[in-house]
């Protein structure tokens, strides 16, 4: 939802907004995103860029990438210590093919979304491959992989360079780097997986996942087993931010319209509705890829998600998929 | 009419979001030594017996994130936490409960 308003009516195309005082003050986590950017003047640049071209887009309902559906190749870099950590390349293609049925509404628990959001749900497009050729044009598989005598890793990009332990990206103008894992456990939890928003620094750009989060097979543990960790770091790569807008109270915003505002991240298997921010009656939309619930429970992105998504593969990664 | 006072001597944890445990008014802390299941993120924040605050969030692209502040328990039992020199709380939080063991705050 919009920064600074509250959403009568959620339908697409139809939001009434209202100002609203803030309820609580703004808690850290925004500010210290700003402090992140400005260590990085381009990348803080290139986001006020984007939301630029984003806006225009959304104004003119310019047409999408012509054709489609687009179709990026992605490059597995499992890095390993453990045997078990070298993945199989059966649980690698599971996770391809959860994307593509989540990234063109083909997957079949989308018929959950409440009855209400139904008419939102949106095929992105967009389709994903594993590389058959390499950045040298030989054939591959879309898989490397790197013995490490690191035992995990935390979110500091180690993973995302040989030098660091980790795997070199292949260039991120060209394919989707997704590095694969094993994180750090620290009293917080073990990180899910991470991503970098386009705009970035290119050697470190693309979706860190960790090895039991990825795919639907293999080393896949319950409740993050059904590869939406994934998807959900895939959609902050084209540009998406979380649902709840990255604050404790009701003045963050996702940059879409068609999103309730909502308060918090949802967790686990909420039942419908889950009212926050006078959101009511139909509530958070929970079972949005860009919350934070299990698996299962999440199954949709909005056409305004899609037109965000659709706008990045436009112009910041206008290089990349054919 | 003022509220009973909450055991000040038990605050001073690190405390990590137990959200499996919230109801729809209240959210649930717990030690950082508590058995969490895994889940994609855990706010905390870490109250030092010398009123120093390290919180931990969750950022935009997932990652954790890092802040550094102060911290104090006001006479209605309001959590206040500070940043730098800023005179007022960048977060304030209403405690409802607290033992060693759990701390429950109004949403």
């Amino acid at each position: 939802m919009k920064e600074k308003t509250k959403s009568l009516n959620l339908r697409s195309g139809g939001a009434k907004t209202v100002k609203s005082a803030p309820r609580r003050r703004q808690c850290g986590t925004m500010a210290v995103h700003q402090r992140l950017l400005e260590q990085y003047p381009s990348f803080r640049q290139n986001l006020v860029d984007i939301e630029r071209l984003v806006a225009r887009r959304m104004l003119s309902g310019m047409a999408a990438r012509a054709g489609g559906p687009t179709t990026i190749p992605i490059v597995v870099h499992v890095v390993f210590n453990s045997t078990a950590e070298d993945i199989s390349d059966a649980q690698i293609k599971s996770q391809i093919v959860v994307l593509n049925k989540d990234y063109r509404a083909k997957n079949p628990d989308k018929n959950k979304t409440p009855t209400v959001w139904r008419g939102l749900v949106t095929d992105v497009n967009i389709q994903f491959a594993l590389a058959s050729k390499d950045p040298n044009g030989k054939p591959t598989t879309g898989i490397t992989r790197t013995h490490t005598t690191h035992t995990s890793f935390s979110d500091d990009n180690a993973v995302k360079s040989a030098a660091t332990g980790g795997a070199d990206p292949w260039p991120s103008d060209k394919f989707l780097n997704i590095w694969v894992c094993t994180f750090e456990r620290t009293p917080q939890g073990q990180l899910l997986g991470y991503a970098q928003f386009p705009g970035g620094p290119p050697k470190t750009d693309g979706v860190v996942i960790l090895n039991t989060a990825f795919g639907t097979k293999g080393t896949a543990t319950a409740p993050f087993n059904r590869g939406r960790t994934t998807t959900h770091e895939i959609g902050h790569w084209l540009n998406l931010h979380h649902i709840w807008g990255d604050t404790a109270h009701c003045e963050g915003t996702d940059f879409v319209d068609d999103t309730p505002n909502q308060q918090l991240p949802n967790f686990g298997k909420p039942h419908f509705p889950h009212i926050t921010c006078s959101n009511g009656p139909n509530g958070d939309m929970f079972m949005n890829y860009m919350d934070y619930v299990d698996d299962d429970s999440m199954f949709m992105f909005t056409a305004g998600q899609v037109a965000r998504m659709t706008a990045t593969l436009d112009g910041p990664r206008s290089t990349i998929g054919t | 009419m003022m509220s009973k006072k909450v055991n000040a001597d038990v605050l001073p944890q690190w405390w990590v979001h137990s959200h499996e445990e919230d109801t729809e008014a209240e959210m649930v802390f717990r030690p950082a030594t508590f058995n969490f299941p895994p889940s994609r993120g855990r706010i905390s924040f870490d109250l030092k017996p010398d009123g120093s605050l390290a919180e931990s969030g969750i950022a935009p692209d997932d990652r954790r994130l890092e802040t550094k502040g102060t911290w104090k328990l006001e006479d209605d039992n309001t959590l206040a936490f500070y940043t730098g020199s800023q005179s007022a709380p960048h977060r304030v939080m209403r405690i409802t409960s607290v033992d060693k063991d759990r701390l429950v705050i109004k949403k």
